[in-house]
C-alpha cells in the first residue's frame, strides 16, 4: 500500500497498529507465565503478572483514545476505518484476556500443592493449547491471513473440548475425595479461565476476517461444512 | 539603511515626475481653453444700435391685414432707407451710404421678421434694436484698433464720429446673439450661425447610426460566436483592426470614389457624408462590440445551452444583452469622432458655404468642423470669433457624448 | 452490473473521449439507475466532468472533442443520434454547474426561460405556477416569494446554485447531471443543496461528479471511480467505502495518492 499523504493521519494510523503489537507480546508474556503458575506456584511470578496486567490496561486505553481521536479528526473510510474498528475491538478482547490470565494466576498460587500430577498435567496442556491458539490468532491479526484467522477459530472448538474432558475428570476426582474439593474448585476455575481465553482469541479471529474481508462471516456455518 | 533612503528617494522623484506631467498637461490644456473661451465668447453677442422705426404706410407695401406669404415676400429694402434718413438728419449721399453701412445688411430682414410677429406696428413707430454691421461690430468689441490711418481700417473716420455720437447717446447696445445658434452660414458675420452646420452634422451622423451600428454588431456576432477559429477569421480580425487606424481621408475617397463615382449619388449631401463616416466608424464599432462579447463569461452560454437554447438563442437572448452596453460605449466614441472628422466631408463636399438649413439627409449641407473651417479661412475679422465659438461648441458636444458614454459604462460595471 | 430487477434511466457502453490527440475517456461502460443518486469521483483530470458532459452531449461545443460510444436512454433513446435534436435532448437531461451561473435576470425570468423556449406551458398564469413549483421543488421558494423580479446576481452563493437546480428542473428533465455542485458554496449551504439532493431523487435520477469523498458517500447510493481516464471500479457506495474490489480504489479514498 502506498504512504498516507496525510503524514499526520499515517504516523497515528502506525502507532495504534505498533501499539496493538505491543500489547499482544505482553499477552503472550501473561499467559506464558500465568500457566507456569500452574506448575511452579511461585508467588513472584503472580506479582509480575499484575505487572504486566497493569501494562495491559494501560495499552487498551491508550488505544482507545487513538482510536477515538483517529476517527473525530481524520474520518477514516475503507481499510483504515476497519484498521481502527478492529483495533478499538481487539484491544477489549486482548484486556479481557489480561484479566484472566491475572486471575488465573492468582487462583494457581492460593490452590495447595498437594493435587493429582494428573490434573496438573491436564491443566498445562489446556494452557500450552490456549497459548498456541493465542499466538496463532495474533499472527493471523499482524501478517492479514484470513485462512490462519478461520483456522484460529476453529482450534478453539478443539479447546471447548479439552475444557469439557478436564472437567469431567476434575468433577469425578471430587466426587471420590471430599477432602480435594476446595483446591478443586480452584482448578475448575483455572481451566474456566483458559476456555474463556480461548473464546477471546476466537473472536479476536472474527475481528482480523472483518479486517480483511470487510464482513463478518458466519463461521458456525463454516464448521459444519 | 541607504538603501531604503535611496529607493525612498526614487520613489518620490518618479511621484513629481507624475505630478509635473500632470500639471503641465492641465496647464496647456487650461491656457488652450482660456484662448479659444476668450476669442470666442465675444460671438455670443452682437451690438445693436437703437433706432425709432416708423412703419409708413406710405412706403410700405403690404398692411396689418396682409397674409405671412405676402409680407414674407415684400421688399422692406425702402423702408429700411427711410429709416436711416428719419434717424440721421442732413445726410449727404456719400454720408447716406457710410451711414446706411454701420448697419448690417439684412437690416430690411430684420424689419420684416419683426412686422411679421408686431403686424399692429403699422403705421407706429417703434424703437427697435438693429443688429450693427459686422465691421462696427467688431470695433465696438475692440477686436478692430482705431488708432491707424484710416486706409488701414474697415471703418472710416466719418463712420467713427457716428459711433461716437451714438455711443454719446448711448445707443450702442449688445444683445444675446441667439442668431448664431438658429442661423445658417451667411456672408456676413453679424449674422452668420451655426444651426446649419448643426443639423448637416446631425442628419450625418443620424445616417452614420443607421448603417454602421446594426451592421457592426451583426458582424461581430457571427465573427465572434459564428465563426471557428482559423486563418480566415484572424485574417479578417487583423483587417478590421488595421481599417481602424487608416486616416479619415482615405474613407473620404471612398466615398467620393464609389458612392459618388459608382453609384451616383449627390455630391454635398449628409446621406452621403454620413455613409462615409459610417465606413470610417465601422471598423470602431466592430472591435468594441466584439471585446464586449468576448467580455461575456462562457458559463452564461453554458447555462444557456444546458437549457436546450440553440446557439441563436443563446446569442441573442443572453450574449448580446450583455455585450449591449459595451457595445452602446464603443459607439458612442466612434460616433464623437466622426462629428469632429473633417477630412471625409471634404471629399464629399460637405465643406461649401450653404446658407440654408438643410431639412433632411439629401438636402446640400455642411458640417460642424467644416463650418469652422470655412470659417477660419475667410477674411473677414468678424468670423474670427464665430470660429473659436464654433469650436467650443464643438468641444461642448464631444465632452457631453463622451461623458454619456463613461455614464453608461460606469451604470453597466455596477450590474455585473 | 447486470440486474435485470434495476430500471436503468441511462446506460452507456464502450465510451471513447478523444481531445485531438489526447484519450480524456478510455472504453467506460457505466449504468445509472432510475431514480437514485450516483456520484462520479476520482483525482483532477481523471475525466469524470468529461464523461458527465457527455451525457447531455456538451462536449459538442468544444472543437476538438471526439465522443464515441454508445449512450441510451429509457432503453430506447440513442442520446447521440442524428434523429434527435440536441435542444430536445437538454430538455430531458438538465445540467447544474461548478460555479452558480444564473442569467442576470430577475429570479422569475431565469426560472421562465426554458420553459418559454421549449415552449411547455400556454398561459401565462400556467407558467407562474410553474415557476412556483420549481422554485418550491429547489427550496428557494419561501426565501425569494416577494422579491421575484429582482435580480438574480444579488442572491447569495448557495440560493444562487438553488436557483440554477429551479432552473434546470422546470424544464421537466428525468435526469439532472451535477459537475462539483457545491465546490463553491459553505458548509452550510452544501448541507442544504445535499438534502435538496436527497429530495429530487424521487423525481428525477441524479449524476454528480463529486471531489469531495464524504459527499459521495453522504448523497449517493452508487459510486463510481475513475482514473485517467478509465473506469476503475463501480458499485453500491456501501461497500465502495468500506472494502472497495480494487486496490487503487482503496488508495485513492483512502488519501493514499491523488
Amino acid at each position: 500500500m502506498n504512504e498516507h499523504t496525510d503524514k499526520n493521519f499515517e504516523s497515528r494510523l502506525t502507532l495504534i497498529r505498533d501499539q496493538l503489537s505491543e500489547m499482544s507480546a505482553l499477552i503472550e508474556k501473561q499467559l506464558s507465565l500465568a500457566i507456569n503458575c500452574i506448575k511452579s506456584k511461585e508467588s513472584d511470578c503472580s506479582e509480575t503478572i499484575q505487572r504486566l496486567d497493569l501494562e495491559v490496561d494501560q495499552f487498551e486505553k491508550t488505544i482507545r483514545d487513538d482510536c477515538f481521536e483517529v476517527l473525530t479528526l481524520h474520518q477514516p473510510v475503507a481499510s483504515d476505518l476497519r484498521l481502527v474498528f478492529t483495533a478499538l475491538k481487539v484491544s477489549k478482547e486482548m484486556e479481557r484476556i489480561g484479566d484472566h490470565c491475572r486471575g488465573l494466576s492468582n487462583k494457581a498460587i492460593k490452590s495447595k500443592s498437594d493435587l493429582d500430577p494428573e490434573i496438573i498435567e491436564g491443566l498445562t496442556s489446556l494452557g500450552k493449547s490456549v497459548l498456541s491458539l493465542v499466538h496463532e490468532v495474533f499472527d493471523s491479526l499482524f501478517k492479514d491471513n484470513q485462512d490462519k484467522a478461520k483456522e484460529s477459530w476453529r482450534r478453539d472448538l478443539e479447546i471447548d473440548k479439552l475444557y469439557k474432558s478436564i472437567l469431567k475428570t476434575l468433577i469425578n476426582k471430587m466426587e471420590q475425595n471430599e477432602s480435594i474439593v476446595e483446591s478443586g474448585t480452584q482448578h475448575i476455575l483455572i481451566a474456566k479461565s483458559l476456555e474463556r481465553i480461548g473464546d477471546h482469541a476466537a473472536n479476536i479471529a472474527e475481528e482480523v476476517i472483518f479486517n480483511i474481508s470487510g464482513q463478518y462471516l458466519d463461521l458456525e456455518k463454516i464448521k459444519i461444512q | 539603511m541607504t538603501n531604503i533612503r535611496r529607493r525612498l528617494k526614487a520613489e518620490r522623484r518618479f511621484k513629481f515626475y507624475g505630478q509635473l506631467g500632470v500639471f503641465l498637461s492641465l496647464l496647456f490644456v487650461t491656457l488652450l481653453m482660456l484662448k479659444i473661451f476668450t476669442t470666442g465668447s465675444g460671438a455670443f453677442f452682437r451690438t445693436t444700435i437703437e433706432a425709432d422705426v416708423f412703419f409708413d404706410p406710405a412706403i410700405m407695401k403690404v398692411d396689418q391685414n396682409s397674409s405671412d406669404k405676402e409680407i414674407a415676400r415684400a421688399s422692406f429694402e425702402a423702408l429700411a432707407d427711410s429709416v436711416v434718413n428719419n434717424n440721421f438728419n442732413n445726410l449727404s449721399e456719400d454720408e447716406f451710404i457710410k451711414v446706411r453701412e454701420i448697419f448690417t445688411r439684412r437690416f430690411d430682414y430684420q424689419l420684416r421678421d419683426h412686422f411679421l410677429n408686431n403686424k399692429n406696428d403699422y403705421n407706429k413707430t417703434v424703437k427697435m434694436n438693429i443688429t450693427a454691421s459686422s465691421d462696427l461690430d467688431q470695433i465696438v468689441k475692440g477686436n478692430y484698433p482705431r488708432n491707424v490711418p484710416e486706409s488701414q481700417r474697415k471703418i472710416n473716420d466719418f463712420q467713427l464720429s457716428i459711433l461716437d455720437k451714438l455711443n454719446q447717446q448711448e445707443r450702442i447696445g449688445s444683445t444675446f446673439n441667439f442668431w448664431f445658434f438658429t442661423n445658417g452660414d451667411s456672408r456676413d458675420p453679424e449674422t452668420a450661425g451655426i444651426w446649419g452646420a448643426i443639423m448637416g452634422s446631425f442628419y450625418a451622423l443620424m445616417v452614420c447610426l443607421a448603417f454602421a451600428f446594426p451592421i457592426g454588431l451583426f458582424a461581430s456576432v457571427y465573427l465572434e460566436e459564428y465563426t471557428k477559429p482559423g486563418k480566415i477569421t484572424d485574417l479578417i480580425e487583423v483587417n478590421i483592426n488595421n481599417l481602424a487606424a487608416v486616416p479619415s481621408i482615405v474613407f473620404g475617397l471612398l466615398g467620393l470614389g464609389m458612392l459618388i463615382g459608382v453609384f451616383n449619388m449627390p455630391f454635398q449631401v449628409p446621406l452621403v457624408g454620413g455613409l462615409t463616416l459610417g465606413f470610417m466608424t465601422l471598423p470602431t464599432i466592430i472591435i468594441a462590440c466584439r471585446s464586449s462579447l468576448r467580455a461575456v463569461p462562457p458559463s452564461i452560454r453554458h447555462g444557456a445551452l444546458a437549457l436546450g437554447a440553440t446557439k441563436t438563442q443563446t446569442t441573442f437572448h443572453h450574449v448580446v444583452p450583455l455585450a449591449l452596453p459595451g457595445t452602446l460605449t464603443g459607439t458612442i466614441i466612434g460616433m464623437a469622432q466622426a462629428l469632429g472628422e473633417t477630412a471625409p466631408l471634404l471629399m464629399v463636399g460637405m465643406v461649401a458655404f450653404v446658407m440654408e438649413i438643410p431639412g433632411g439627409p439629401l438636402d446640400p449641407a455642411t458640417g460642424l468642423p467644416s463650418q469652422i473651417y470655412l470659417w477660419s479661412e475667410s477674411a473677414e475679422r468678424g468670423f474670427i470669433e464665430k470660429t473659436s465659438a464654433g469650436i467650443m461648441l464643438l468641444l461642448l458636444f464631444l465632452i457631453v457624448m463622451n461623458l454619456t458614454a463613461v455614464l453608461i459604462r460606469r451604470k453597466v460595471e455596477v450590474k455585473w | 452490473m447486470v440486474d435485470n430487477n434495476i430500471n436503468f434511466a441511462l446506460k452507456t457502453n464502450n465510451v471513447y473521449v478523444h481531445y485531438g490527440n489526447k484519450m480524456a475517456i478510455n472504453n467506460v461502460a457505466l449504468d445509472f439507475p432510475k431514480n437514485e443518486v450516483t456520484s462520479l469521483i476520482g483525482p483532477s483530470g481523471c475525466g469524470k466532468s468529461t464523461f458527465l458532459r457527455c451525457l447531455n452531449r456538451m462536449n459538442d461545443v468544444i472543437e476538438s472533442c471526439k465522443v464515441e460510444g454508445s449512450f441510451i436512454m429509457n432503453n430506447t433513446i440513442d442520446i447521440y443520434s442524428n434523429d434527435l435534436p440536441i435542444e430536445s435532448l437538454r430538455e430531458k437531461i438538465g445540467m447544474v454547474f461548478q460555479k452558480p451561473n444564473p442569467f442576470p435576470k430577475s429570479i422569475y425570468e431565469n426560472v421562465a426561460y426554458g420553459p418559454k423556449i421549449h415552449g411547455i406551458t400556454s398561459s401565462q398564469s400556467e407558467l407562474d405556477d410553474l415557476v412556483k413549483d420549481s422554485l418550491h421543488r429547489a427550496g428557494l421558494y419561501d426565501e425569494v416569494k416577494d422579491r421575484l423580479s429582482d435580480v438574480a446576481t444579488g442572491l447569495s452563493g448557495g440560493q444562487q446554485q438553488r436557483l440554477c437546480i429551479a432552473r434546470a428542473i422546470s424544464i421537466k428533465p428525468e435526469i439532472i447531471l451535477m459537475d462539483e455542485p457545491c465546490s463553491a458554496l459553505d458548509p452550510i449551504a452544501t448541507a442544504k443543496i445535499e438534502e435538496l439532493i436527497n429530495e429530487l431523487k424521487e423525481n428525477y435520477t441524479i449524476i454528480i461528479v463529486t471531489h469531495s469523498m464524504s459527499q459521495a458517500s453522504r448523497v449517493s447510493s452508487k459510486t463510481a471511480f475513475f482514473h485517467l481516464g478509465n473506469l476503475i471500479e463501480e458499485g453500491d457506495t456501501t461497500k465502495i467505502f468500506t472494502k472497495p474490489d480494487k486496490e487503487q480504489t482503496n488508495d485513492y479514498i483512502t488519501g493514499r495518492f491523488g
